[in-house]
């Protein structure tokens, strides 16, 4: 039951949260949702429908693609930076 | 730092309304033991009661006593069960589209429990009876049978629930947690 899904769409949630200092429970308050859903979703333990990954995007105020993405997201170090994310992944955000 | 006003206070104090609260946070082996717990006991009462009360190999008396705690422990189970699940297991209640899909895969298992056994039990009797030639179903069987259904057939999604849905992970459990006041800056 709620196995992980095959295909899991990679999701900047966490960092959004940790920028806005907004919990799990904010973010599920403002969507309606579960906040463990947003648990799920941040760990790419669920794939939201189309729906909520809009709701979501629209919550952060950001396009679609910015909060979600089938391919893990590059680090914001190296985007703003143009670091090379390091060989053992540390400060990676996915 | 977090303050309890006085109805907190009072509700920790009652030992019921603890249990009550805290059985939502069981980890999955927990709740496969209150599964088992409520879906073998019962059985048991009556297969023992068939097999060793009936048969003479075993005193009532003697039975009285195990077959006690044994419904005990099925009705104990069956608490657990409906506590934890409460109404998520349930087609009206106001979940989300995860806690939904969960409850959907509840009812399926569920539906898919209850055929097995349906098919299981009609093929025992086909095979009784072919051996027979006829099968008489008295009320000693048919009562121990409609309890069982009345008892287990409405928490069945909820009993499956309890037995599937992975434990909390760790960064869930200290949630909720508020943000501090002021430490926002959106």
């Amino acid at each position: 039951m709620t196995r992980r899904p095959a295909t899991p769409i990679h999701n900047r949630i966490a960092v959004l949260r940790a920028e806005r200092g907004l919990s799990r429970q904010d973010v599920a308050d403002a969507l309606g949702i579960n906040y463990q859903t947003v648990g799920y979703i941040e760990r790419g333990e669920y794939n939201p429908s189309l729906d909520l990954a809009f709701a979501v995007a629209e919550f952060f105020e950001l396009p679609l693609e910015a909060v979600f993405s089938p391919r893990p997201f590059e680090p914001m170090s190296s985007r703003l930076y143009g670091r090379a994310p390091s060989d053992d992944g540390a400060g990676a955000v996915t | 730092m977090i303050t309890m006003g006085p109805r907190e206070e009072a509700d920790m104090s009652n030992p019921a309304l603890r249990l009550w609260r805290a059985i939502p946070g069981a980890s999955r082996r927990t709740r496969r033991i209150w599964v088992v717990l409520a879906f073998a006991g019962f059985p048991l009462v009556n297969l023992g009661y068939l097999g060793l009360v009936q048969t003479g190999r075993l005193s009532q008396t003697v039975w009285a006593p195990i077959a006690i705690v044994l419904f005990a422990a099925t009705l104990a189970g069956v608490f657990a069960i409906y506590g934890y699940a409460r109404d998520r297991a349930s087609m009206t209640a106001d979940l989300d589209e995860r806690e939904q899909r969960i409850r959907d895969e509840a009812w399926i298992r569920a539906y898919g429990f209850l055929s097995t056994v349906v098919v299981a039990g009609v093929a025992i009797l086909v095979l009784i009876a072919s051996g027979s030639g006829r099968v008489s179903i008295g009320m000693d069987v048919l009562t121990p049978v409609a309890i069982a259904l009345g008892l287990y057939l409405p928490i069945l999604p909820s009993a499956m629930l309890a037995w599937a849905e992975p434990d909390v992970a760790s960064d869930d459990a200290e949630e909720p947690r508020p943000a501090p006041a002021g430490s926002r800056d959106a």
